[in-house]
């Protein structure tokens, strides 16, 4: 694998893809881009925009294996990691595996379960692995989750405890689709296009697990100067000191960050990163890691704002000072 | 090259059209000065060295070879029409039949011509130059207002550009540590791009090619950043300045490129070469405005060429006609000289060394001019005199009331020669005349020298081709050095500069009002075609500008009891819950608690409140405005002597 190859499979993908999530290519690119990096994706958006069509399109075109957990408030944790049950015919207990037990695991509306229910994805985002009764099972590589969940406005809803928000890499806010946008979309619905039948959208599988780990794993060569570590630790750092921020990002978010930059520079087929590639992913990777003093959002100020913000002041290396 | 400095360019070239046809069309016309013969006759020149000898077939063959491309019309061209200027020249025309037999042919016709229709020709010439020439200048204005406008447009543009914006998107300001601050002062720099472009090369030079890709790519983004087409600031970062490009493709794709080059060192950990640095340096051109600079300086060369002594050959210059002079110019040249020949478009008064012979046809010049031509002269040039000159003719002594003269020699080499000649005179004769007198005579100057002709004629191009005339006139020729200029009467009609050919040209009154009422209609219209930038956002306002409008609001309606209402709900319910037991005191015992409290007296407190609760209770209270306002203050202080304003 090498910049090329990996620049020409991911443009793959995301046409592709883009084939039947109509004008979301921003989206799919970080979606991708943050399989690339070995981490999760949280989307948050109104629903019927497609986010779990995403998720299948992206992992029939992977040649993933897919599964998808609906949370709802009476969702237990052992319906999602799995459990031991008693074989009556064997006399013993076996282990019944999860959802989680996946390639692409696509949480619906996670916000919908209890913070108890919630919780339990924390092992298997963080170590790929699901401990039941002191037995630690291994999930299938790559085990890449994607949770979506409504604006925390709803009703209903169980905001997600800062620890399960900061296991994941990248957290995408998704709107409503332009004008443009939608009218393309329901001229490929009018055209004949079923959602809920995407095989016969005739989408193609461009590769194959191992390929992705293979794009994983040099994704993670890519070269970071130390100047750039420098950039993003700056970044990092002033969220724990800017006036409308009363929690900043933790050096979790910093390798994210790190993670997030040398996976975009490696779609874009370069073997280094640039100051670009962490300005691109500033906002996806830490707006979720920070919180608003109650000022702020009284004023309005958003988490982007802040974050907006720093960019603005942090001096890009070997740029203009 | 950018879109503005095409544009700045287009002024710059048109300011030098502006000073190119003030030579250019006199250029085209040979000189035409012509004087009456003289009848006197001189001898031999004065032998001051052994001459450089071309024999007669070798320039025969010189004439042959220049006349024989179609240049020479008047030789060649079948029905050849004479201008009136040529027609005297056709006493020469017998003796140059064998080279240009349709100079003879058309003399011939000449005087076989009925002269009514040369009246019509003459009336439609005049007509048609005169049209042409109204286009020309309406054309030159056309191109001229187009320009301006284009430049005023680029001016208002790099003034918006760069004019503080009222919207500044400046985050707000924040405490800084001192290490940041520190580091901040550390990164100060010169934002000049000139210079920063010097440093790249000089530590390109020095073999430090990283430090010089990068001094490169700041020199482009300065640039760029200084012609308004991007904005550089310490968090900005190469793609942002590429979005800044989108509307300049051309730009944007040069940019991105040097970026990407740029990037491969600083971040990639690229080796960095003198190949790379100077493939850099080319891309990096087009970005630096190095293109327009080269376009100015080449218009202002070809602007101000003439100011060096016109770097144009003479001989391409000089005419071609029978009245010109492109032959001796060729001939001088290339044959006689081996040196330059140039028309002369500087003032006579700028004459310097880099000039060694200069060939007058006419004598337009005033005594400043002609003082200098003197002392030129007498610091060591020499100057051919084909037309009287006052100055030097009363000093030397020179008669040109001669005897007509058809025939002279030099050197036992006859001259086919028409016009005048020289009568008595210091002159020492070069040339005589058959009849005795001198037809080209010479003196001495201080320590320059002097040649005399009677008139331009004998070298004119017919004259040249006349006979042995070429041959004859080198033993006059041969010694004198070049470089050689012409002077005629489109000497001095250069302008040292584009602005002084504007100048010169009477464009200045035109330029400076279109360029007024630029001024005025931008000051006017402001500069909507200035950078685009994104619309400020409105946020949601905070809770304190909802309070502060909806009180300007209350003011504006004059609803005092209700900001009075609203306003005592909320004072009695803090003033309560700061005094114990405060929720279950009437007003009379929360009057009293307050007074201790704040040690107001309790009667006053107790006024305060009674109004408030009154103003709340009772719609039909007869208390008027400036009273809620008042109780409103009151409430107020109250507040803040009892703990805060909350």
């Amino acid at each position: 694998m090498n910049a090329d190859t990996l620049s020409s499979t991911f443009a793959a993908i995301q046409s592709e893809v883009g084939r039947v999530l109509v004008g979301q290519a921003a989206l799919i690119e970080q979606v991708v881009v943050a399989l690339l990096a070995r981490g999760h994706v949280l989307i948050e958006g109104v629903p019927g925009v497609g986010k779990t069509l995403l998720v299948r399109a992206l992992a029939s075109v992977m040649g993933a294996e897919f599964k998808r957990i609906q949370f709802t408030p009476d969702l237990m944790p052992t319906d999602v990691t799995g459990g031991n049950v008693f074989d009556g015919r064997k006399g013993e207990f076996s282990f019944v595996p999860g959802p989680v037990f996946t390639q692409l695991l696509l949480a619906d509306e996670i916000n919908r379960a209890p913070a108890k229910t919630q919780s339990s994805l924390l092992e298997a985002m963080q170590e790929a692995t699901v401990t039941a009764d002191g037995i630690s099972r291994s999930l299938p590589a790559p085990f890449f989750v994607i949770a979506t969940q409504n604006p925390v406005e709803s009703q209903g809803t169980y905001p997600l405890p800062e620890a399960q928000l900061d296991r994941f890499l990248l957290k995408l806010l998704v709107g409503h689709p332009e004008r443009a946008v939608e009218r393309n979309i329901v001229r490929n619905f009018v055209n004949g296009f079923d959602a809920a039948r995407l095989a016969e959208a005739g989408l193609r599988t461009l590769c194959e697990p191992k390929t992705v780990l293979a794009m994983q794993q040099y994704a993670g060569s890519v070269r970071v100067d130390d100047a750039l570590i420098d950039y993003v630790t700056d970044i990092v750092g002033r969220t724990r000191a800017h006036p409308s921020i009363y929690l900043g990002a933790s050096p979790r978010g910093s390798i994210g960050l790190t993670a997030l930059s040398r996976a975009h520079a490696a779609v874009n087929g370069r073997d280094f990163v640039i100051p670009d590639d962490v300005k691109a992913y500033a906002a996806p990777a830490l707006r979720h890691r920070i919180m608003l003093h109650p000022d702020a959002e009284l004023s309005n100020v958003s988490a982007d704002d802040c974050i907006e913000s720093i960019l603005r002041e942090v001096p890009v290396p070997k740029g203009i000072a | 090259m950018s879109c503005k400095a095409g544009v700045a360019a287009l002024l710059l070239c048109v300011a030098c059209t502006c000073a190119w046809p003030t030579r250019a069309a006199h250029a085209e016309e040979p000189p035409s000065d012509e004087q009456p013969p003289s009848d006197e006759q001189s001898l031999a020149a004065e032998p001051t060295e052994e001459l450089p000898h071309i024999d007669k077939p070798s320039i025969n063959a010189a004439l042959d070879e220049l006349l024989e491309p179609d240049a020479y019309a008047f030789c060649r061209r079948p029905r050849y029409e004479l201008r009136p200027q040529e027609e005297p020249l056709c006493a020469l025309a017998q003796a140059s039949n064998e080279r240009c037999p349709s100079f003879e042919a058309a003399c011939e016709r000449l005087h076989a011509v009925d002269p009514e229709p040369k009246t019509e020709r003459s009336l439609l010439g005049p007509l048609f130059l005169a049209i042409l020439r109204a286009l020309g200048y309406v054309l030159l204005a056309v191109i001229v207002v187009v320009v301006l406008v284009f430049s005023v447009l680029l001016l208002g543009q790099l003034w918006s550009s760069r004019r503080p914006r009222a919207n500044s998107d400046a985050p707000p300001p924040e405490p800084s540590d001192d290490a940041t601050l520190a580091k901040a002062a550390d990164t100060e720099f010169n934002r000049d791009a000139e210079l920063h472009l010097d440093r790249a090369k000089k530590l390109a030079e020095r073999g430090d090619y990283v430090s010089a890709f990068f001094e490169l790519h700041l020199a482009v983004v300065l640039s760029l950043d200084a012609r308004g087409l991007i904005e550089a600031r310490r968090g900005r970062s190469n793609g942002d300045y590429a979005r800044d490009l989108l509307a300049r493709p051309e730009l944007g794709t040069a940019f991105r490129e040097v970026t990407r080059a740029t990037e491969a060192v600083q971040f990639g950990g690229r080796t960095a070469n003198r190949d790379g640095f100077e493939r850099l340096l080319a891309r990096a051109s087009s970005l630096l405005g190095t293109g327009l600079s080269l376009i100015a300086i080449a218009c202002l060369c070809v602007a101000c060429g003439a100011s060096e002594g016109g770097t144009r050959r003479g001989s391409e210059r000089c005419g071609t006609r029978a009245d010109g002079y492109s032959l001796l110019c060729q001939l001088l040249e290339k044959q006689w000289l081996a040196a330059p020949v140039r028309l002369r478009y500087r003032p006579i008064e700028k004459l310097g060394g880099e000039v060694a012979t200069i060939i007058l046809l006419a004598n337009r010049l005033d005594s400043q001019q002609i003082a200098a031509l003197d002392e030129w002269v007498a610091g060591g040039g020499v100057a051919v005199l084909t037309t009287p000159f006052e100055h030097f003719d009363s000093q030397l002594g020179v008669e040109r009331s001669g005897p007509p003269c058809d025939k002279a020699t030099i050197e036992g080499r006859t001259l086919h020669v028409m016009g005048a000649s020289f009568g008595d005179s210091q002159l020492s004769p070069q040339v005589t005349c058959t009849a005795g007198q001198t037809f080209i005579g010479h003196a001495p100057w201080g320590e320059g020298q002097l040649f005399f002709f009677p008139g331009p004629e004998a070298l004119q191009n017919a004259s040249l081709v006349a006979g042995d005339n070429a041959w004859a006139l080198s033993p006059l020729f041969l010694p004198l050095r070049g470089p050689v200029e012409i002077v005629g009467h489109w000497t001095g009609s250069a302008a040292d500069s584009p602005l002084s050919a504007v100048t010169a040209a009477g464009l200045s009154p035109w330029l400076l009002q279109i360029a007024l009422l630029a001024l005025a209609h931008a000051l006017f219209r402001g500069t909507p075609f200035g950078r685009r930038v994104d619309p400020a956002r409105n946020p949601r306002r905070r809770f304190s500008e909802h309070v502060r409008a909806l009180g300007e609001r209350w003011a504006d309606v004059r609803a005092s009891r209700t900001a009075l209402i609203a306003y005592s709900n909320f004072a009695l319910e803090v003033l309560r819950e700061r005094t114990p037991s405060g929720a279950k005191l009437g007003i009379s015992e929360l009057a009293n608690a307050l007074a201790k409290r704040t040690g107001r007296s309790e009667a006053e407190v107790a006024r305060t409140l009674a109004w408030a609760r009154l103003a709340r209770e009772d719609t039909e209270a007869p208390i008027n405005e400036p009273e809620h306002l008042d109780t409103l203050k009151k409430l107020g202080r109250l507040l803040e002597e009892s703990g805060g304003s909350r």
